[in-house]
């Protein structure tokens, strides 16, 4: 498998505060990498350096062959192909979910096609009867599933998700899981953040743990979530 | 779909042509200049708020200088009239242009930063021109203003002996706006600036060039607001910087947006329709001195606590809903009442 993203020695601090430190790693094209650690480990901090809301102190990122500076904008960014979810959903508010997604699918599309778009992405998120409704009034696993699929509309290569299991119900985790599955089938790159242990182990062919901002271990779900000190930064944070 | 197009037939063509007969008839049932005066300015204040609502209501962000690129319009008018004899529809392109170039300049300088930044942009910006609009007296009249003499009726420099024309002129000029608006609307940047306003964040995420839409969007809204500004000072023939270029005139014309209702094509209109009589009310009834200011700011605290969406709410399908539910309780409510009272009576 081919390399999509390669983070090199990434570092960025707020302050005093290291968030991400010194972390190197890589997301295989048509893979679902788990990317777990505990709150606070720097886990949305990297979405935001791969995505451009942050530029790192040191270190650089390639995505897709393409090393990213200061000039690739978060916009162009998303135009390479990149999507992200935010961990508190961001609906359009003021406008159906119909809206939200037609909207976004109108910058690549003309009228006619983005509603085609529009129809293929309600129906892959299996939203159709949800379409007319306004999308402040949305449920919060449904806010989530629309970040999702407005994402979908740009035809995104990568997918970065942001703790889209938190919250949620087993049964609606289900759901999710499949979602998920549907898409990377559909040949999309998923870095799923997740801090729901069990929820990795379902849907990512690998994992990469990182705590305090630093890299922790890397390999097999299974296998990496059961190293003596992976359980120890989730359960004790009391690592010196 | 044939019981769609019916529906839109009788909800809306139906109505809205009926609405404008009467209005292209009613000149000939009155006899006053003034109430023709106060329709003409209901028209023309629909026109800038129609104008405004497209950056500040679809977008959200609002804009305290629209007072700026009306007096573009009716400056150039008047001046152009006055030093060289020329018509208003030379001031047209003319205001274009200075409106379109004004606007770049603040939209480029305001929009990188997100929040108040653009507003306060403004506020700072409309003031630093009346201020110079005031300073260059010779050419502007200072605060004494500038006045275009009546030198006979003609269409070419808009002058008529009375209103009347003006009336069909700024009606159509309000259809005109209106159309651009809703077509504007329906968009690419108009679905886009609507998603900025519901949240720019997402909408930088997804790839939207924000800084652009809310760019493209204002220069649109200030270039229209100096078109209507030119039919505006033609029809006032008069105009001064304090009045037309103050903050009193900015927040004139978002009252009629807010207290109609931000964010749709109504709105404006609606607005213009209550908020100008009562001004013009409160003129004849308290005088000119801040009677207008006090009424018109009572209006809004009104409407911002009673209905913050603004009077197109009570029209809205919702509306109907909730007052048909309510009512629906509300009779369900008198039956059981009455089914009580039956047994207590046995
Ligand atoms: N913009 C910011 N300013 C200051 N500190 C920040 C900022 N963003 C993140 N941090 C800090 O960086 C650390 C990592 O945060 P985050 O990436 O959100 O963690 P996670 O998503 O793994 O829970 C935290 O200590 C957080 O407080
Ligand atoms: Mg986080």
């Amino acid at each position: 498998m081919s390399i999509l993203l390669e983070a090199n020695d990434i570092s960025i601090s707020f302050g005093g505060i290291h968030a991400v430190q010194n972390l190197s790693f890589q997301v295989k094209k048509g893979e679902v990498l788990g990317f777990i650690g505990p709150n606070g480990a720097g886990k949305s901090t990297c979405i935001n350096l791969i995505t451009g809301v942050y530029m790192p102190d040191t270190g650089s990122i390639t995505f897709d062959g393409v090393k990213l500076t200061e000039k690739h904008t978060i916009r162009e960014r998303v135009h390479m192909g990149m999507g992200r979810t935010f961990q508190t959903p961001r609906p359009f508010g003021n406008m159906t979910v119909y809206d939200n997604i037609f909207t976004v699918a109108l910058q690549q599309n003309s009228f006619a096609a983005a509603h085609e778009k529009t129809k293929e992405v309600l129906k892959l998120t299996e939203m159709e009867h949800w379409a007319d409704v306004a999308s402040a009034k949305l449920p919060i696993e449904m806010r989530k599933w629309l970040d999702l699929a407005r994402i979908l509309a740009n035809d995104p290569k990568f997918i970065m998700m942001d703790e889209v299991m938190a919250g949620l119900n087993p049964n609606e985790m289900e759901n999710s899981f499949a979602l998920i599955e549907r898409l990377n089938q559909a040949g999309i790159t998923i870095l799923f953040i997740e801090h729901v242990l069990r929820a990795v182990v379902r849907v990512c062919s690998r994992v990469i743990v990182i705590n305090e901002g630093r890299f922790l271990a890397e390999g097999e779900p299974r296998e990496v979530l059961d190293r003596p000190e992976v359980i120890e930064a989730y359960i004790g944070g009391k690592r010196s | 779909m044939k019981t769609e197009q019916k529906k839109k037939w009788i909800h809306q063509v139906l109505p809205l042509s009926c609405i404008a007969i009467v209005i292209l008839l009613l000149p000939f049932g009155i006899q006053s200049n003034y109430i023709i005066t106060v329709a003409v300015t209901c028209f023309l204040f629909s026109c800038f708020g129609v104008c405004w609502n497209m950056i500040s209501g679809y977008g959200g962000q609002i804009s305290w200088c629209h007072a700026v690129f009306v007096s573009i319009g009716a400056y150039t008018t008047i001046l152009m009239n006055n030093l060289a004899g020329w018509s208003p529809f030379i001031a047209i392109p003319v205001s274009m242009i200075l409106s379109f170039i004004i606007s770049t300049v603040i939209g480029k300088i305001s929009f990188r930063y997100r929040g108040p930044f653009f507003s306060i942009t403004t506020i700072a910006f409309a003031e630093i021109v009346r201020v110079l609009l005031l300073n260059f007296r010779d050419f502007t009249g200072g605060s004494a203003g500038i006045t275009r003499p009546y030198i006979g009726a003609s269409f070419w420099n808009l002058m008529f002996e009375n209103d009347t024309p003006f009336y069909y002129i700024s009606f159509v000029l309000m259809v005109g706006v209106v159309y651009i608006t809703y077509r504007f609307e329906k968009s690419k940047t108009g679905y886009y600036l609507k998603a900025i306003k519901g949240d720019e964040d997402a909408a930088i995420s997804l790839g939207i060039d924000t800084s652009r839409i809310k760019l493209t969007a204002f220069q649109l809204s200030a270039v229209l607001t100096a078109v209507i500004g030119v039919f505006y000072g033609a029809f006032i023939n008069y105009v001064q910087p304090n009045t037309i270029c103050g903050m009193d005139f900015s927040v004139q014309i978002g009252s009629v947006v807010i207290v109609g209702g931000l964010g749709t094509v109504w709105g404006s209109m609606i607005g213009a329709f209550i908020l100008i009589p009562l001004i013009e009310l409160a003129n004849i009834l308290l005088g000119a001195q801040g009677g207008a200011q006090l009424l018109y700011g009572l209006a809004l605290i009104f409407v911002v606590i009673a209905q913050p969406r603004g009077v197109i709410y009570l029209f809205s399908k919702e509306n109907r809903d909730r007052i048909a539910q309510k009512l629906g309780k509300g009779a369900k409510k008198t039956s059981e009442k009455i089914r009580e009272k039956g047994r207590e009576d046995i």
